[in-house]
Protein backbone atom coordinates (compact mmCIF):
# COMPACT_ATOMS: atom_id res chain seq x y z
CA UNK A 1 0.00 0.00 0.00
CA UNK A 2 0.89 3.33 -0.90
CA UNK A 3 1.54 5.48 1.90
CA UNK A 4 -0.35 8.01 1.16
CA UNK A 5 -3.55 6.07 0.53
CA UNK A 6 -3.24 5.20 4.43
CA UNK A 7 -6.41 6.04 6.49
CA UNK A 8 -5.85 8.93 9.32
CA UNK A 9 -5.59 5.97 12.08
CA UNK A 10 -3.04 4.25 10.44
CA UNK A 11 -1.22 7.13 10.36
CA UNK A 12 -1.56 8.17 13.99
CA UNK A 13 -0.41 4.71 14.67
CA UNK A 14 2.69 5.15 12.88
CA UNK A 15 3.37 8.34 14.61
CA UNK A 16 2.15 7.14 18.59
CA UNK A 17 4.07 3.48 18.03
CA UNK A 18 7.21 5.02 16.71
CA UNK A 19 8.02 8.18 18.32
CA UNK A 20 7.04 5.68 22.11
CA UNK A 21 9.03 3.11 20.51
CA UNK A 22 11.92 4.83 19.64
CA UNK A 23 11.49 7.08 23.40
CA UNK A 24 12.03 2.87 25.05
CA UNK A 25 14.99 2.30 22.65
CA UNK A 26 16.81 5.39 24.15
CA UNK A 27 16.06 4.43 27.36
CA UNK A 28 17.47 0.97 26.79
CA UNK A 29 20.64 2.42 24.49
CA UNK A 30 21.66 4.92 27.67
CA UNK A 31 21.15 2.05 30.22
CA UNK A 32 23.78 -0.13 27.94
CA UNK A 33 26.23 2.70 27.57
CA UNK A 34 26.04 4.18 31.11
CA UNK B 1 -11.64 5.55 3.68
CA UNK B 2 -10.85 9.19 3.51
CA UNK B 3 -11.12 11.60 7.07
CA UNK B 4 -14.05 13.74 6.85
CA UNK B 5 -13.54 17.01 4.66
CA UNK B 6 -14.07 20.47 6.87
CA UNK B 7 -17.74 21.14 8.15
CA UNK B 8 -18.81 23.82 10.14
CA UNK B 9 -19.86 22.67 13.55
CA UNK B 10 -23.48 22.74 12.99
CA UNK B 11 -23.10 20.69 10.64
CA UNK B 12 -20.72 18.43 12.08
CA UNK B 13 -23.15 18.05 14.97
CA UNK B 14 -25.76 17.14 12.42
CA UNK B 15 -23.75 14.05 11.51
CA UNK B 16 -23.16 12.91 15.20
CA UNK B 17 -26.57 13.13 15.61
CA UNK B 18 -27.37 10.84 12.53
CA UNK B 19 -24.84 8.36 13.29
CA UNK B 20 -26.32 8.49 17.05
CA UNK B 21 -29.59 7.99 15.37
CA UNK B 22 -27.91 4.89 13.46
CA UNK B 23 -26.99 3.36 16.70
CA UNK B 24 -30.33 3.81 17.87
CA UNK B 25 -29.99 6.57 19.94
CA UNK B 26 -31.44 10.53 19.87
CA UNK B 27 -29.37 12.79 20.97
CA UNK B 28 -29.98 14.09 24.76
CA UNK B 29 -26.52 15.44 26.32
CA UNK B 30 -25.16 18.69 25.33
CA UNK B 31 -22.97 18.53 22.28
CA UNK B 32 -20.69 21.07 22.69
CA UNK B 33 -17.13 19.84 23.40
CA UNK B 34 -14.79 20.25 20.87
CA UNK B 35 -11.93 17.30 20.14
CA UNK B 36 -9.29 19.33 22.25
CA UNK B 37 -11.75 19.14 25.29
CA UNK B 38 -12.38 15.50 24.31
CA UNK B 39 -8.79 14.77 24.30
CA UNK B 40 -8.51 16.84 27.80
CA UNK B 41 -11.03 14.97 30.10
CA UNK B 42 -8.45 11.51 29.25
CA UNK B 43 -5.35 13.52 29.42
CA UNK B 44 -6.86 15.03 32.63
CA UNK B 45 -7.42 11.93 33.96
CA UNK B 46 -4.47 10.61 33.28
CA UNK B 47 -2.78 13.13 34.95
CA UNK B 48 0.94 12.92 35.10
CA UNK B 49 0.98 14.98 38.21
CA UNK B 50 -1.29 12.55 40.32
CA UNK B 51 -0.18 8.39 38.68
CA UNK B 52 3.65 9.58 38.90
CA UNK B 53 3.75 11.18 41.89
CA UNK B 54 1.26 8.56 44.04
CA UNK B 55 2.72 5.32 42.65
CA UNK B 56 6.63 5.93 41.83
CA UNK B 57 7.61 4.25 45.21
CA UNK B 58 6.49 0.62 43.04
CA UNK B 59 9.25 1.12 40.69
CA UNK B 60 11.27 2.56 43.19
CA UNK B 61 11.20 0.23 45.76
CA UNK B 62 10.50 -2.71 42.90
CA UNK B 63 13.78 -2.52 40.51
CA UNK B 64 14.77 0.81 41.33
CA UNK B 65 15.47 3.91 38.70
CA UNK B 66 15.46 2.08 35.89
CA UNK B 67 12.11 0.64 36.90
CA UNK B 68 10.92 3.67 36.23
CA UNK B 69 13.61 5.49 33.68
CA UNK B 70 13.13 2.53 31.04
CA UNK B 71 10.16 0.46 32.44
CA UNK B 72 7.68 3.98 32.11
CA UNK B 73 8.12 4.07 28.06
CA UNK B 74 8.07 0.48 27.64
CA UNK B 75 5.34 0.07 29.69
CA UNK B 76 3.48 3.48 27.97
CA UNK B 77 4.07 1.58 24.44
CA UNK B 78 2.24 -1.01 25.52
CA UNK B 79 -0.83 1.00 27.04
CA UNK B 80 -0.59 2.66 23.44
CA UNK B 81 -1.45 -0.61 22.01
CA UNK B 82 -4.49 -1.20 24.23
CA UNK B 83 -5.33 2.44 23.48
CA UNK B 84 -5.12 2.61 19.74
CA UNK B 85 -7.62 -0.70 19.76
CA UNK B 86 -9.91 1.09 21.75
CA UNK B 87 -9.79 3.58 19.55
CA UNK B 88 -10.87 2.15 16.17
CA UNK B 89 -13.96 0.70 18.42
CA UNK B 90 -14.52 4.36 19.70
CA UNK B 91 -14.45 5.43 16.04
CA UNK B 92 -16.93 2.48 14.96
CA UNK B 93 -18.91 3.05 18.15
CA UNK B 94 -19.05 6.84 19.03
CA UNK B 95 -21.39 6.63 22.03
CA UNK B 96 -21.48 6.98 25.94
CA UNK B 97 -21.47 3.20 26.67
CA UNK B 98 -17.79 2.84 25.53
CA UNK B 99 -16.43 -0.74 26.34
CA UNK B 100 -19.92 -2.56 26.91
CA UNK B 101 -21.72 -0.82 23.96
CA UNK B 102 -18.64 -2.31 21.46
CA UNK B 103 -19.00 -6.07 23.09
CA UNK B 104 -22.82 -6.51 22.85
CA UNK B 105 -21.76 -5.63 19.16
CA UNK B 106 -19.26 -7.70 18.58
CA UNK B 107 -19.98 -10.49 21.12
CA UNK B 108 -24.08 -9.75 22.68
CA UNK B 109 -25.71 -9.42 25.68
CA UNK B 110 -23.39 -11.56 27.89
CA UNK B 111 -19.98 -10.19 26.75
CA UNK B 112 -21.70 -6.54 27.15
CA UNK B 113 -23.13 -6.68 30.74
CA UNK B 114 -19.63 -8.11 31.97
CA UNK B 115 -17.69 -5.28 30.29
CA UNK B 116 -20.51 -2.86 31.54
CA UNK B 117 -20.08 -3.62 35.63
CA UNK B 118 -16.36 -4.28 34.99
CA UNK B 119 -16.19 -0.74 33.39
CA UNK B 120 -18.29 0.92 36.35
CA UNK B 121 -16.64 -0.96 38.99
CA UNK B 122 -13.51 -0.15 37.38
CA UNK B 123 -14.17 3.70 37.10
CA UNK B 124 -15.78 4.34 40.59
CA UNK B 125 -12.33 3.21 41.99
CA UNK B 126 -10.78 5.64 39.93
CA UNK B 127 -12.79 8.18 41.43
CA UNK B 128 -12.64 7.11 45.02
CA UNK B 129 -8.36 6.35 44.46
CA UNK B 130 -7.88 9.71 42.90
CA UNK B 131 -10.27 11.30 44.98
CA UNK B 132 -8.17 9.96 47.79
CA UNK B 133 -4.27 10.39 46.45
CA UNK B 134 -6.09 13.78 46.09
CA UNK B 135 -6.60 14.03 49.69
CA UNK B 136 -3.57 12.71 50.57
CA UNK B 137 -1.35 15.45 49.01
CA UNK B 138 -3.79 18.40 50.23
CA UNK B 139 -3.13 16.41 53.57
CA UNK B 140 0.66 16.66 53.17
CA UNK B 141 0.64 20.18 51.91
CA UNK B 142 -1.42 21.15 54.78
CA UNK B 143 1.21 19.79 57.03
CA UNK B 144 3.95 21.47 55.66
CA UNK B 145 2.09 24.84 56.51
CA UNK B 146 1.25 23.11 59.77
CA UNK B 147 -2.36 23.91 59.21
CA UNK B 148 -4.63 24.26 62.47
CA UNK B 149 -8.34 24.79 61.67
CA UNK B 150 -11.78 24.19 63.76
CA UNK B 151 -10.09 22.08 65.80
CA UNK B 152 -8.09 20.01 63.03
CA UNK B 153 -4.64 19.79 63.39
CA UNK B 154 -2.92 19.09 59.80
CA UNK B 155 0.53 19.34 61.12
CA UNK B 156 0.68 16.90 63.97
CA UNK B 157 1.28 13.21 63.82
CA UNK B 158 -2.07 11.75 65.24
CA UNK B 159 -5.58 10.85 63.45
CA UNK B 160 -4.31 11.14 59.99
CA UNK B 161 -6.53 8.48 58.27
CA UNK B 162 -9.25 10.04 59.68
CA UNK B 163 -8.41 13.78 58.62
CA UNK B 164 -7.05 12.81 55.20
CA UNK B 165 -10.46 11.24 54.84
CA UNK B 166 -12.40 14.17 56.04
CA UNK B 167 -10.78 15.97 53.26
CA UNK B 168 -11.43 12.98 50.82
CA UNK B 169 -15.09 13.53 51.68
CA UNK B 170 -14.52 17.33 51.05
CA UNK B 171 -13.30 17.17 47.42
CA UNK B 172 -15.68 14.20 46.55
CA UNK B 173 -18.83 16.91 47.46
CA UNK B 174 -16.95 19.28 45.38
CA UNK B 175 -16.56 17.00 42.50
CA UNK B 176 -19.86 16.59 42.34
CA UNK B 177 -21.31 20.08 42.77
CA UNK B 178 -18.61 20.59 40.00
CA UNK B 179 -20.19 17.96 37.78
CA UNK B 180 -23.98 18.85 38.59
CA UNK B 181 -24.05 22.57 38.53
CA UNK B 182 -20.98 23.60 36.08
CA UNK B 183 -21.03 21.79 33.15
CA UNK B 184 -19.88 24.28 30.81
CA UNK B 185 -17.31 25.38 33.40
CA UNK B 186 -16.32 21.13 33.51
CA UNK B 187 -15.56 21.71 29.75
CA UNK B 188 -13.31 24.56 30.54
CA UNK B 189 -11.59 23.26 33.34
CA UNK B 190 -10.42 20.16 31.26
CA UNK B 191 -8.68 22.52 29.16
CA UNK B 192 -7.41 24.61 31.60
CA UNK B 193 -6.09 20.70 33.04
CA UNK B 194 -4.41 20.40 29.94
CA UNK B 195 -1.96 24.26 30.40
CA UNK B 196 -2.26 23.41 34.11
CA UNK B 197 -0.40 20.11 33.49
CA UNK B 198 2.06 21.11 31.32
CA UNK B 199 3.26 24.38 32.74
CA UNK B 200 2.87 22.76 36.44
CA UNK B 201 5.45 20.10 34.62
CA UNK B 202 7.87 22.83 33.56
CA UNK B 203 7.98 24.41 36.51
CA UNK B 204 8.24 21.45 38.86
CA UNK B 205 11.03 20.34 36.23
CA UNK B 206 12.71 23.68 36.84
CA UNK B 207 12.17 23.23 40.41
CA UNK B 208 14.04 19.60 40.10
CA UNK B 209 16.57 21.02 37.89
CA UNK B 210 18.25 24.17 39.71
CA UNK B 211 17.15 23.92 43.23
CA UNK B 212 19.31 20.15 44.43
CA UNK B 213 22.79 21.49 45.02
CA UNK B 214 23.55 18.30 43.03
CA UNK B 215 22.12 15.44 40.83
CA UNK B 216 22.48 11.49 39.96
CA UNK B 217 24.59 10.75 37.32
CA UNK B 218 22.79 9.01 33.90
CA UNK B 219 24.56 5.75 35.04
CA UNK B 220 22.19 6.11 38.54
CA UNK B 221 19.13 6.50 36.19
CA UNK B 222 19.46 4.57 33.60
CA UNK B 223 21.19 1.51 35.05
CA UNK B 224 21.28 1.25 38.70
CA UNK B 225 18.79 -1.35 40.12
CA UNK B 226 17.66 -2.43 43.56
CA UNK B 227 15.47 -4.05 45.23
CA UNK B 228 14.03 -2.54 48.26
CA UNK B 229 10.49 -4.47 48.10
CA UNK B 230 11.71 -6.71 51.49
CA UNK B 231 12.15 -9.88 49.05
CA UNK B 232 14.14 -11.81 47.95
CA UNK B 233 16.94 -10.61 50.75
CA UNK B 234 17.80 -7.80 48.09
CA UNK B 235 18.27 -9.61 45.61
CA UNK B 236 18.06 -8.11 41.38
CA UNK B 237 19.04 -10.56 38.88
CA UNK B 238 17.41 -13.98 38.28
CA UNK B 239 14.19 -15.78 37.39
CA UNK B 240 12.71 -14.34 41.17
CA UNK B 241 13.55 -10.71 40.06
CA UNK B 242 12.02 -10.17 36.76
CA UNK B 243 8.93 -12.50 37.63
CA UNK B 244 8.37 -11.33 41.05
CA UNK B 245 9.60 -7.66 41.72
CA UNK B 246 9.76 -6.19 38.37
CA UNK B 247 6.07 -6.41 37.46
CA UNK B 248 5.17 -4.60 40.84
CA UNK B 249 7.42 -2.14 39.85
CA UNK B 250 6.14 -1.66 36.38
CA UNK B 251 2.86 -0.92 38.08
CA UNK B 252 3.82 2.89 38.01
CA UNK B 253 2.65 2.87 34.22
CA UNK B 254 -0.03 0.64 34.33
CA UNK B 255 -1.47 2.42 36.98
CA UNK B 256 -1.02 5.64 36.27
CA UNK B 257 -2.27 4.92 32.10
CA UNK B 258 -5.83 4.10 32.60
CA UNK B 259 -9.52 6.11 32.62
CA UNK B 260 -8.45 7.25 29.04
CA UNK B 261 -11.60 5.35 27.94
CA UNK B 262 -13.23 8.92 29.15
CA UNK B 263 -12.95 10.13 25.43
CA UNK B 264 -15.07 6.91 24.39
CA UNK B 265 -17.82 8.33 27.35
CA UNK B 266 -18.33 11.36 26.03
CA UNK B 267 -18.18 10.76 22.50
CA UNK B 268 -21.87 11.72 22.53
CA UNK B 269 -20.54 15.01 23.84
CA UNK B 270 -17.82 15.39 20.94
CA UNK B 271 -18.33 17.48 17.82
CA UNK B 272 -16.74 15.09 15.15
CA UNK B 273 -16.99 12.23 17.52
CA UNK B 274 -15.71 9.29 15.43
CA UNK B 275 -12.44 10.71 14.70
CA UNK B 276 -11.92 12.99 17.46
CA UNK B 277 -12.98 10.74 20.00
CA UNK B 278 -10.58 8.17 18.94
CA UNK B 279 -7.92 10.22 18.83
CA UNK B 280 -8.39 11.64 22.16
CA UNK B 281 -8.09 7.98 23.15
CA UNK B 282 -4.42 7.39 21.76
CA UNK B 283 -3.57 11.03 21.77
CA UNK B 284 -3.94 11.19 25.86
CA UNK B 285 -1.96 8.17 26.48
CA UNK B 286 1.14 9.21 23.97
CA UNK B 287 1.24 12.67 25.48
CA UNK B 288 1.16 11.31 29.30
CA UNK B 289 3.63 9.04 28.27
CA UNK B 290 6.13 11.48 26.73
CA UNK B 291 5.38 14.12 29.93
CA UNK B 292 5.27 11.58 31.93
CA UNK B 293 8.60 10.09 31.42
CA UNK B 294 9.93 13.97 31.65
CA UNK B 295 8.63 13.98 35.18
CA UNK B 296 9.94 10.70 36.19
CA UNK B 297 13.43 11.49 34.81
CA UNK B 298 13.33 14.68 37.09
CA UNK B 299 12.55 12.33 39.85
CA UNK B 300 15.19 10.25 39.73
CA UNK B 301 17.84 12.85 39.00
CA UNK B 302 16.81 14.98 41.82
CA UNK B 303 17.04 11.85 44.45
CA UNK B 304 20.53 12.07 45.49
CA UNK B 305 20.08 11.18 48.62
CA UNK B 306 18.92 7.99 48.01
CA UNK B 307 18.79 6.36 51.76
CA UNK B 308 16.04 9.81 52.31
CA UNK B 309 13.73 8.36 49.69
CA UNK B 310 14.14 4.60 50.87
CA UNK B 311 13.11 6.39 54.14
CA UNK B 312 10.17 7.77 52.75
CA UNK B 313 8.75 4.25 51.16
CA UNK B 314 10.30 5.24 47.97
CA UNK B 315 7.35 8.25 48.24
CA UNK B 316 8.48 10.86 46.02
CA UNK B 317 8.31 13.55 49.23
CA UNK B 318 11.72 11.73 49.77
CA UNK B 319 12.99 13.51 46.97
CA UNK B 320 11.23 16.70 47.82
CA UNK B 321 12.19 16.83 51.49
CA UNK B 322 15.91 16.25 50.68
CA UNK B 323 16.43 17.36 47.37
CA UNK B 324 14.37 20.94 47.37
CA UNK B 325 14.36 23.58 49.96
CA UNK B 326 11.00 23.92 51.96
CA UNK B 327 9.37 26.60 49.62
CA UNK B 328 10.30 24.56 46.31
CA UNK B 329 9.19 21.41 48.15
CA UNK B 330 5.82 23.23 49.04
CA UNK B 331 5.00 24.63 45.61
CA UNK B 332 5.69 21.03 44.00
CA UNK B 333 3.39 19.34 45.93
CA UNK B 334 0.78 22.33 45.23
CA UNK B 335 0.64 22.28 41.61
CA UNK B 336 0.47 18.33 41.99
CA UNK B 337 -2.69 18.60 44.34
CA UNK B 338 -4.35 21.11 41.98
CA UNK B 339 -3.60 18.68 38.96
CA UNK B 340 -5.28 15.80 40.84
CA UNK B 341 -8.35 17.87 41.68
CA UNK B 342 -8.61 18.19 38.19
CA UNK B 343 -8.08 14.96 37.35
CA UNK B 344 -10.74 13.56 40.00
CA UNK B 345 -13.45 15.98 38.52
CA UNK B 346 -12.83 15.16 35.65
CA UNK B 347 -12.91 10.91 36.41
CA UNK B 348 -16.37 11.45 37.94
CA UNK B 349 -17.77 12.75 34.58
CA UNK B 350 -16.32 9.89 33.04
CA UNK B 351 -18.10 7.21 34.96
CA UNK B 352 -20.91 8.98 35.40
CA UNK B 353 -21.65 8.76 31.77
CA UNK B 354 -20.83 4.72 32.22
CA UNK B 355 -23.49 5.02 34.90
CA UNK B 356 -25.87 7.44 32.30
CA UNK B 357 -25.36 5.27 29.47
CA UNK B 358 -25.64 1.76 31.46
CA UNK B 359 -28.66 3.02 33.46
CA UNK B 360 -30.16 4.18 29.53
CA UNK B 361 -29.51 0.47 28.53
CA UNK B 362 -31.46 -0.63 32.02
CA UNK B 363 -28.74 -2.69 33.30
CA UNK B 364 -28.24 -0.55 37.01
CA UNK B 365 -31.54 -1.50 39.17
CA UNK B 366 -33.12 1.78 39.80
CA UNK B 367 -31.95 2.99 35.96
CA UNK B 368 -35.26 4.97 35.26
CA UNK B 369 -34.23 7.37 37.78
CA UNK B 370 -30.20 7.06 37.04
CA UNK B 371 -30.79 7.74 33.23
CA UNK B 372 -32.08 11.23 34.03
CA UNK B 373 -30.74 14.60 32.60
CA UNK B 374 -31.51 17.98 34.23
CA UNK B 375 -31.67 20.81 32.22
CA UNK B 376 -28.24 21.41 31.60
CA UNK B 377 -28.46 18.15 30.36
CA UNK B 378 -26.29 16.75 32.91
CA UNK B 379 -26.98 13.24 34.24
CA UNK B 380 -27.17 14.39 37.79
CA UNK B 381 -28.30 11.15 39.56
CA UNK B 382 -25.60 9.08 37.68
CA UNK B 383 -22.63 11.46 38.87
CA UNK B 384 -24.80 11.49 42.56
CA UNK B 385 -24.34 7.77 42.28
CA UNK B 386 -20.83 6.97 41.77
CA UNK B 387 -20.01 9.74 44.49
CA UNK B 388 -22.08 7.86 46.68
CA UNK B 389 -20.41 4.66 45.90
CA UNK B 390 -16.64 5.97 46.02
CA UNK B 391 -16.86 7.26 48.99
CA UNK B 392 -18.80 4.22 50.01
CA UNK B 393 -15.37 2.29 48.91
CA UNK B 394 -13.26 4.49 50.38
CA UNK B 395 -14.36 3.35 53.70
CA UNK B 396 -11.67 1.26 54.63
CA UNK B 397 -8.95 4.00 54.09
CA UNK B 398 -10.23 4.79 57.47
CA UNK B 399 -8.74 1.89 59.19
CA UNK B 400 -4.68 0.92 58.35
CA UNK B 401 -1.87 -0.04 60.27
CA UNK B 402 1.26 2.59 60.44
CA UNK B 403 -1.21 5.12 58.74
CA UNK B 404 -1.31 2.95 55.63
CA UNK B 405 -4.70 2.15 54.49
CA UNK B 406 -3.50 -1.17 52.93
CA UNK B 407 -7.38 -2.44 52.76
CA UNK B 408 -8.11 0.60 50.72
CA UNK B 409 -5.24 -0.02 48.44
CA UNK B 410 -6.97 -3.67 48.12
CA UNK B 411 -9.89 -2.29 46.71
CA UNK B 412 -8.36 0.03 44.03
CA UNK B 413 -6.32 -2.45 42.66
CA UNK B 414 -9.56 -4.87 42.65
CA UNK B 415 -11.41 -1.71 40.54
CA UNK B 416 -8.14 -1.77 38.24
CA UNK B 417 -8.15 -5.26 37.62
CA UNK B 418 -11.94 -4.73 36.32
CA UNK B 419 -11.20 -1.91 34.46
CA UNK B 420 -8.06 -3.42 32.27
CA UNK B 421 -10.93 -6.31 32.12
CA UNK B 422 -13.58 -3.69 30.56
CA UNK B 423 -10.91 -2.23 28.19
CA UNK B 424 -9.72 -6.01 26.35
CA UNK B 425 -12.49 -7.45 26.41
CA UNK B 426 -14.15 -5.93 23.21
CA UNK B 427 -10.65 -5.70 22.09
CA UNK B 428 -10.41 -9.94 21.78
CA UNK B 429 -13.99 -9.31 20.26
CA UNK B 430 -13.16 -7.11 17.95
CA UNK B 431 -9.51 -9.60 17.24
CA UNK B 432 -11.95 -12.50 16.98
CA UNK B 433 -14.46 -10.79 14.63
CA UNK B 434 -10.95 -10.52 12.01
CA UNK B 435 -12.02 -9.18 8.86
CA UNK B 436 -15.71 -9.31 9.18
CA UNK B 437 -15.61 -5.93 11.18
CA UNK B 438 -17.02 -2.63 9.36
CA UNK B 439 -14.01 0.24 10.78
CA UNK B 440 -15.19 3.45 11.65
CA UNK B 441 -12.97 6.19 9.96
CA UNK B 442 -10.78 5.73 12.51
CA UNK B 443 -9.11 2.61 11.63
CA UNK B 444 -5.67 0.75 11.72
CA UNK B 445 -6.31 -1.27 8.73
CA UNK B 446 -4.38 -4.61 8.28
CA UNK B 447 -2.00 -3.73 11.67
CA UNK B 448 -5.33 -4.40 14.31
CA UNK B 449 -4.13 -7.80 14.58
CA UNK B 450 -0.97 -7.11 15.44
CA UNK B 451 -1.96 -4.32 17.76
CA UNK B 452 -4.93 -6.46 19.49
CA UNK B 453 -2.82 -9.19 20.24
CA UNK B 454 0.28 -7.07 21.79
CA UNK B 455 -3.27 -5.82 23.74
CA UNK B 456 -4.08 -8.81 25.08
CA UNK B 457 -0.82 -9.85 25.83
CA UNK B 458 -0.15 -6.59 27.82
CA UNK B 459 -3.42 -6.77 30.23
CA UNK B 460 -2.92 -10.57 31.08
CA UNK B 461 0.92 -9.12 32.38
CA UNK B 462 -0.90 -6.47 34.09
CA UNK B 463 -3.39 -8.86 35.54
CA UNK B 464 -0.22 -10.71 36.85
CA UNK B 465 1.59 -7.62 38.20
CA UNK B 466 -1.11 -6.33 40.18
CA UNK B 467 -1.92 -9.37 41.84
CA UNK B 468 1.58 -9.82 43.11
CA UNK B 469 2.61 -9.66 46.90
CA UNK B 470 3.80 -5.66 48.18
CA UNK B 471 5.24 -6.73 51.26
CA UNK B 472 6.89 -10.02 52.14
CA UNK B 473 4.99 -10.18 55.52
CA UNK B 474 1.65 -10.58 53.55
CA UNK B 475 2.90 -13.44 52.43
CA UNK B 476 0.95 -16.28 54.70
CA UNK B 477 4.06 -18.61 54.95
CA UNK B 478 6.51 -15.53 56.32
CA UNK B 479 7.03 -15.88 59.86
CA UNK B 480 5.98 -12.48 60.21
CA UNK B 481 2.97 -12.34 58.46
CA UNK B 482 0.88 -9.44 58.88
CA UNK B 483 -2.56 -9.98 57.29
CA UNK B 484 -3.12 -6.00 57.15
CA UNK B 485 -0.22 -6.56 54.34
CA UNK B 486 -1.52 -9.09 52.39
CA UNK B 487 -2.71 -8.11 48.56
CA UNK B 488 -5.98 -8.60 48.54
CA UNK B 489 -6.44 -8.24 44.40
CA UNK B 490 -6.95 -11.37 43.47
CA UNK B 491 -9.86 -11.42 45.41
CA UNK B 492 -11.02 -9.74 42.08
CA UNK B 493 -12.07 -13.08 40.75
CA UNK B 494 -15.29 -12.20 42.55
CA UNK B 495 -16.35 -9.52 40.09
CA UNK B 496 -16.60 -12.01 37.77
CA UNK B 497 -18.49 -14.58 39.69
CA UNK B 498 -20.70 -11.47 41.11
CA UNK B 499 -21.33 -10.52 37.75
CA UNK B 500 -22.02 -14.08 36.11
CA UNK B 501 -23.91 -15.32 38.95
CA UNK B 502 -26.46 -12.26 38.52
CA UNK B 503 -26.58 -12.59 34.93
CA UNK B 504 -27.43 -16.16 34.98
CA UNK B 505 -29.86 -16.06 37.37
CA UNK B 506 -31.99 -12.94 36.89
CA UNK B 507 -30.37 -9.93 34.70
CA UNK B 508 -29.78 -13.00 31.71
CA UNK B 509 -33.73 -12.14 31.11
CA UNK B 510 -33.99 -8.50 31.89
CA UNK B 511 -31.20 -7.01 30.13
CA UNK B 512 -31.33 -7.22 26.46
CA UNK B 513 -27.95 -4.87 25.78
CA UNK B 514 -28.32 -1.36 24.11
CA UNK B 515 -32.07 0.02 24.80
CA UNK B 516 -32.58 2.27 21.43
CA UNK B 517 -33.99 5.44 22.95
CA UNK B 518 -35.37 6.01 19.25
CA UNK B 519 -37.24 3.40 18.90
CA UNK B 520 -38.84 3.55 22.30
CA UNK B 521 -39.56 6.81 21.89
CA UNK B 522 -41.68 5.25 18.59
CA UNK B 523 -43.13 2.45 21.19
CA UNK B 524 -44.14 5.25 23.56
CA UNK B 525 -45.91 7.32 20.45
CA UNK B 526 -47.68 4.64 19.50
Amino acid sequence: MNKTDRSIGEKDFAMGAGVLGLIALLAIILAIVS
Amino acid sequence: MTPPEDVSDADQVRRDERRLAEMGYKQELSRGWSSFTNFAISFTIISVLAGTFTTFSFAWLHGGPIMASIGWPVICFFVLMVGFSMAELTSKYPTAGGPYWWAHDLGGKGWSWMTGWFNIVGLVGIVASVGYGCAFFLFNLLALYGVDIFGVNFGDDIHILSETWLLFAIIMVLYTLVNIFADRILALMNNISVGWHLLGVAVILALLIFVPDDHQSVGFVFGERFNESGTLGGDTGGLGFWFLVAPVGFLLGMYTQTGYDASAHTAEETRGAAVGAAQGVWRSIFWSAVIGWLVILGFLFAANDVTAVNDEGGAVFGIFNSALDSWAAKMVVLIATVGQFFCGAAGLTSASRTWYAFSRDRAIPGWNVFRRVNRDRVPFNAVIAVSVFSLLIAIPALFGKNDIPFAFFALTGICTVGLYLAYIIPVYLRFRAGDSFQPGPWNLGRRYRLVNLLAILFVVVVVYALDLPYDPTGLPWNEEFDAANVNYTPLAIILPLIFGVWYLISAKNKYQGPVKTLEEDVVTAD
